[in-house]
């Protein structure tokens, strides 16, 4: 495959995960405890960041397997657990080498290395590799742009909080239920304009 | 205070904490598992698969939560539950798609997402507080947050069926309006934040009761004493 | 954290009198239904009356469920009620619209904090609400000088408006002239362009809407509608057709000057409008749907928190640097 139009597909992929499928917004994956009440930005930046490594190097593993299930009759028994087996080695490489190798960057990823990493976001992106049959340059693009969409996502959801805090909110709505339904107006207001890929 | 007035208050007490702990649970104070009620929510049967398969998954990771407690750091329980999340997940997929065969194009991806979602990590990092993990209140944490989860699928799903394809569990039924916006993730989140909201209303409310209405038993109870202690001092 | 009454910027509450709100927002969209009334005959007056009851109804609703008492005084949900039916076409079923007000009023006032504390402009989010769930009905309009009937059946002829057209690439087949004066089919208070621009004329020499927010908007719009022009079109064509077709005028008039949505100070008021432009541009050219503004409004109402936090900044920075020179002043007076 020529490697110009690879990069471009990998641009191309990326900016389709990152904003017609994101996936917050969209497709509603990744809002986990870490994500709703993040505590800063920093901390944003540092999961969005992780969760963009671990995608990006297991995209690498998870094409390998696309390509060699996709003649098997076992696909869809097979594919989950060879997607958790993937991921699986990329997070011990990643915890045992931090640890070894880079201890100051082992303390600060420690804790939220295991949220980050068995994420619905991320393997929600290799389903969407699987099922529309992406080559690597396709399936690691996508990947990379579902991380930063994510990144950018969480970020947004953060300003929102903090937005909503000064707020005069009515009792019962203080904290999550108001910022879902500032998540849902966003998210109205993004389908809108951009509209949504897939049915999934 | 009589005997008998406090083993009453007592009793009720403890329905109004068992009512109460239903608004204590993750689910609805910390979001867990909250993305699949807010895409998959949209249709009864597909509710109905879905809380089946949150079921099936939570219980299973439940009992490996508590077996594995304390045997392996945290970073290893955390992968292991996921594993076996996602090695049952395989298993209640194959019955969802026995039992209704269409369902897989309407939840797509999610059916494989369920293998991960939060209350399975949870799970993980609650195992590591401090003392022996026994397996019946966890057991019972467990029966209250798949309810909980399957109540709200059920009650989110509902309006948004009918106001939005004008279905009944896939059956047609005379809706006087027909949304189809309503179906869409962002109706999701707006529809679970009101529900949330609700269920804080409700809990307060009751609590709120509780207090008043303990508070005026007590002052009767103290009215009843004092007059009897007025009577005999007279 | 409750904020009562602050005292100092940025503000996020607006406290709407009487006068102020009948004076600025009711009597200009009343001159725009009188134009819609001559256009469209007694309908219109039909779905201002559903659009405004619908919203007040839910307005006290939620108003009473939350424990406050009822103001009589608050016409905001009035000025939704007003402004919803004039972004649809004159011939959208009552119950759309009414659909529409109350899910502004209950979904985006109320859980935000209700009167002067929406996050987003209810009746922005509406419109797209209803934009969202009926795409055809929203997007197919009459033909002005047709008195239509109360209930329209299949037999009433309906079209595209010129922004369907521009969207495919075409150029639309009406003159300036009628354009202007609202004869052609579009949503039914952002036709009528001469009256919009006479009511924001009216809003801006009342102080209602401070000049800087419609001029940079419409600077914006224009500089970029010039710079990239359409395919098949010179740059003056793309900007009178850009401008006139669907909601741009109207919003930038009605809704993005919005007091409780929009920054505080005036220059943050202005860089906020430029921004507004520009996305509206962009998106006019690359969304889904012809109508795109209320989308852009609701984006651009989430961001106002931030253009409020960074122009306390810059102030903070630039009254700094005035008290530094003025000391340095003061002091090579003595000397």
């Amino acid at each position: 495959m020529p490697m110009e139009s690879g990069f471009s597909s990998f641009f191309l992929m990326a900016l389709t995960a990152l904003a017609v499928e994101n996936v917050i917004f969209f497709r509603v994956l990744g809002l986990n405890r870490q994500v709703l009440f993040l505590k800063s930005p920093k901390m944003g930046i540092l999961y969005g960041g992780m969760f963009t490594l671990v995608a990006l190097l297991s995209s690498l593993l998870v094409s390998l397997v696309n390509h060699l299930l996709r003649d098997s009759i076992y696909t869809s028994y097979l594919r989950a657990p060879a997607y958790f087996i993937c991921v699986a080695i990329v997070y011990v490489a990643i915890y045992l080498g931090t640890r070894a190798f880079l201890p100051a960057v082992f303390e600060h990823i420690r804790d939220i290395l295991p949220v980050s990493v068995f994420n619905t976001a991320l393997f929600g992106a290799f389903y969407v590799t699987a099922i529309n049959g992406f080559n690597i340059f396709q399936t690691t693009g996508y990947a990379f742009g579902a991380g930063v969409g994510y990144t950018l996502a969480v970020l947004v959801v953060y300003f929102a909080r903090k937005r909503l805090a000064i707020s005069p909110v009515p009792r019962s709505f203080r904290g999550l239920p108001v910022l879902l339904i500032y998540i849902g107006m966003l998210s109205l207001a993004l389908y809108g304009l951009i509209g949504h890929g897939l049915p999934t | 205070m009589r005997l008998s007035t406090i083993r009453k208050y007592r009793k009720n007490s403890k329905v109004r904490q068992g009512i109460l702990s239903v608004g204590r649970n993750p689910i609805i104070l910390l979001g867990v598992s909250l993305p699949f009620v807010i895409a998959t929510a949209t249709s009864l049967r597909n509710a109905a698969a879905m809380s089946l398969e949150y079921v099936v998954i939570n219980f299973v990771t439940a009992v490996l939560s508590v077996l594995i407690a304390g045997k392996a750091p945290f970073w290893v329980r955390a992968a292991i539950n996921v594993g076996a999340a996602t090695v049952v997940m395989m298993l209640t997929r194959a019955l969802i798609t026995w039992m209704m065969p269409d369902i897989s194009n309407y939840l797509g991806t999610y059916i494989y997402l369920m293998a991960l979602n939060g209350m399975v990590l949870l799970q993980s990092e609650e195992a590591v507080r401090p003392g022996p993990v026994k397996l019946w209140p966890v057991m019972k944490g467990v029966v209250i947050n798949v309810a909980v989860f399957a109540v709200m699928m059920l009650i989110v799903s509902l309006p948004r069926e009918y106001l939005g394809n004008g279905t009944l569990w896939g059956r047609a039924i005379p809706a006087p309006v027909k949304l189809s916006g309503v179906q869409l993730p962002f109706f999701g989140f707006i529809s679970v934040g009101f529900l949330l909201a609700f269920v804080r209303f409700t809990t307060k409310k009751i609590q709120a009761f509780g207090i008043v209405d303990g508070a005026r038993k007590a002052a009767n109870e103290r009215a009843r004493y004092t007059a009897i202690h007025v009577e005999i001092d007279e | 954290m409750r904020i009562e009454n602050p005292a100092t910027a940025p503000h996020i509450h607006y406290h709407e009198n009487t006068k102020v709100v009948m004076g600025d927002a009711i009597l200009p969209m009343a001159a725009i239904y009188a134009m819609c009334f001559y256009y469209y005959g007694p309908r219109v007056l039909l779905l201002l009356v559903t659009s405004v009851f619908s919203s007040v109804a839910a307005d006290v609703l939620c108003t009473l469920i939350s424990g406050k008492r009822v103001n009589a005084r608050d016409y905001s949900a009035i000025v939704t009620g007003m402004i919803i039916p004039l972004m649809m076409p004159a011939s959208i079923p009552f119950h759309i619209a009414a659909i529409a007000a109350v899910f502004g009023i209950t979904i985006v006032k109320h859980p935000f904090g209700g009167v002067g504390n929406n996050v987003f402009n209810p009746a922005a989010a509406g419109v797209a609400f209803a934009i969202v769930c009926f795409p055809v009905r929203m997007f197919t309009y009459p033909m002005p000088l047709e008195t239509l009937p109360v209930f329209p059946d299949e037999t009433l002829l309906q079209v595209s408006s010129p922004a369907f057209t521009l969207q495919l690439g075409g150029v639309p087949n009406y003159d300036f002239v009628d354009m202007s004066l609202g004869n052609f089919p579009g949503p039914m208070g952002a036709t009528n362009i001469l009256v919009i621009l006479a009511c924001l004329l009216y809003l801006v020499l009342r102080g209602a809407v401070r000049w800087e927010m419609p001029v940079a908007y419409l600077a914006v719009f224009a500089a970029l509608c010039w710079a990239f022009p359409r395919d098949n079109m010179n740059a003056a064509q793309n900007i009178l057709y850009d401008m006139m077709s669907g909601t741009v005028l109207f919003g930038g008039a009605f809704m993005l000057t919005d007091p409780v949505t929009t920054p505080q100070r005036a220059w943050a008021k202005a860089a906020y409008a430029a921004l507004a432009g520009a996305a509206v541009f962009l998106f006019r050219r690359y969304s889904r749907y012809e109508e795109e503004f209320v989308f852009v409004l609701l984006i651009m109402n989430a961001t106002v928190w931030g253009f409020d936090m960074v122009g306390e900044r810059i102030a903070g920075i630039f009254r700094r640097k005035k008290f530094e020179t003025l000391d340095d002043k003061k002091v090579q007076k003595k000397q």
